[in-house]
């Protein structure tokens, strides 16, 4: 099978600047993968096909074969978290899951850590890059801040705000 | 205001503890009040004399001398290096102080197990601190979880990345003081167990928190280091299971790269990277400690004229919901139990202990 992740080009990017030693040499490697479960593969596929792929740009980056592999997934569906050492003792973790709501759309993440910087296309804060928290559930996405332990505030800025006004002293 | 409970600071060798003496010290409605603080480092004492300098706080060289100098005290926060935090537990308890541990009681396992037997019958509070738990979003998945909210529970990821504190605090980089005992982080390795994952105990105790699940099974891998100069790990990955055969993923690790300059200063433009995301089978949640975030460009900031992640504050309702907080509460006795107890803190420890053993002999170790 076609390893098509090879073409995507934030690892192109990735694998440009690794290799030209922008950030150093490469220590470890973090990927994510986490789709909705109406977009999931079949299992073989998500095992064999989608991690195996995953951990082909891990090997290619790494500039090393792989040594040791530790998986745990959840039984029956695809969700899974992988550990990868390879020879030179670089880490990959790998953390896949297509069993989200479907209201969560797809994230493909690669953090690359070297001895003197950082290569990433992760978000800055939070799951989408934006502020608060994230619930998926039936009843769809939502997004909003916990602003308060006691009594507890989720919101939005506007009623966050507005709760703060009602119940605390004025700055 | 509530009345400030007088505590002893021993040492302040934790990165934590100047955090807690600026709380002390910008804060007239602080929980407690610093009564003393014993340091044998001068560079470090100079730092915290400076931080307490309007404060009318006692300094000693030696924390033995502070304790019996203090009989007016209620607590004492053990802030030394971990090597010597069971000695000060047990001269503490034999003074019947109240006691607030930063981080890990001890690495050792053998400590922990009489510090848990001694603490059964101990009439004090003890409390380890375990950080998260007043932050509301992280508050807020705990509700969810026991709620119900997620349904069944099918994995758990936590992330807990720092920069390393080791150029400015360098004792935290010498495996000994850190972790106990010089200890190889695998056989024939060139540094040693003491570092991120020694100091990053509160990922494991959060999940127990929130989820209410038991560590089963622990598997570790740990990547060349980032920082040649470091003599313990910066890096730790580890998955295993939970009760129930639950999924985990913890990285506890010094990833985010920090300047090698003596005073804190950021480089890499999140200092901290904490990131918990939880699926259960009726749904799924994720937060971020950095959840309002704040991005500054400032010449005259901590990091100057770079894109930088701050963060807007919190609003905090009640002045209990903070580990100082709770803490004061209980030996106010205005709360039963304290928020992480000397028992969370051993708790975690058996899993760090566990995640090291498995990196060392390269299998899975069950718990």
């Amino acid at each position: 099978m076609k390893n098509s992740w090879l073409y995507w080009d934030v690892f192109r990017r990735i694998r440009e600047m690794a290799r030209n030693g922008t950030c150093g040499e490469l220590c470890s490697l973090r990927f994510t993968w986490q789709r909705p479960g109406k977009s999931a593969s079949s299992g073989d596929e998500f095992l064999y096909g989608s991690l195996v792929h995953y951990l082909c740009l891990a090997e290619d980056l790494a500039g090393c074969g792989l040594k040791k592999l530790h998986i745990e997934k959840v039984p029956g569906r695809n969700n899974l978290f992988a550990l990868a050492a390879f020879e030179n003792r670089i880490v990959a973790e790998f953390e896949m899951n297509e069993t989200l709501p479907d209201s969560m759309p797809d994230t493909f993440f690669i953090k690359a850590n070297f001895t003197h910087g950082h290569l990433t296309n992760q978000p800055l804060v939070g799951h989408f890059n934006e502020e608060g928290s994230v619930l998926a559930d039936e009843s769809g996405l939502h997004r909003f801040t916990v602003d308060s332990c006691e009594p507890e505030i989720a919101g939005g800025t506007l009623e966050n705000i507005r709760a703060l006004c009602r119940l605390k002293a004025p700055p | 205001m509530k009345e400030q409970i007088g505590i002893l600071i021993a040492g302040t060798a934790n990165p934590h503890i100047p955090g807690y003496c600026r709380g002390f010290a910008d804060d007239p409605e602080y929980p407690w009040k610093i009564l003393a603080v014993a340091e044998d480092d001068p560079a470090r004492m100079g730092n915290i004399r400076k931080i307490l300098k309007n404060k009318n706080v006692k300094y000693y060289s030696d924390w033995r001398k502070m304790l019996d100098a203090h009989p007016e005290a209620d607590a004492v926060q053990i802030g030394s290096d971990n090597k010597h935090h069971f000695e000060m537990f047990r001269e503490a308890m034999a003074r019947r102080l109240h006691i607030y541990s930063a981080k890990v009681p001890t690495m050792d396992p053998d400590e922990g197990m009489k510090l848990l037997k001694w603490s059964s019958v101990y009439p004090k509070t003890i409390q380890v601190e375990l950080e998260l738990h007043f932050n509301p979003q992280f508050r807020h998945a705990r509700k969810l979880v026991r709620s119900g909210h997620l349904g069944k529970i099918q994995s758990v990821y936590l992330t807990n990345i720092s920069q390393s504190p080791c150029n400015y605090f360098p004792n935290w980089g010498d495996p000994e003081l850190s972790y106990g005992r010089v200890v190889p982080i695998r056989p024939g390795a060139d540094y040693f167990r003491g570092g991120a994952l020694t100091d990053h105990p509160h990922p494991f105790d959060l999940i127990r928190w929130i989820t209410g699940l038991e560590f089963r099974e622990v598997y570790g891998m740990s990547a060349r280091n980032q920082r040649g100069h470091l003599k313990v790990e910066d890096h730790v990955a580890i998955t295993g299971k939970l009760d129930g055969g639950v999924p985990f993923f913890i990285n506890p690790s010094y990833t985010n790269l920090e300047e090698r300059v003596p005073a804190r200063r950021l480089l890499w433009p999140k200092s901290l990277e904490c990131s918990l995301k939880i699926t259960g089978d009726k749904g799924y949640y994720a937060a971020d400690y950095f959840d309002k975030p704040l991005y500054v460009v400032g010449k005259n900031y901590a990091s100057p004229d770079r894109l930088i992640v701050d963060m807007a504050p919190r609003p905090r309702l009640n002045p209990d919901d903070t580990l100082a907080g709770s803490f004061a509460a209980c030996v106010r006795g205005e709360r039963s139990m304290p928020e992480s107890s000397l028992a969370d803190g051993l708790n975690a420890v058996r899993v760090m202990n566990a995640a090291y053993d498995s990196i060392y002999e390269d299998c899975a170790v069950r718990l």
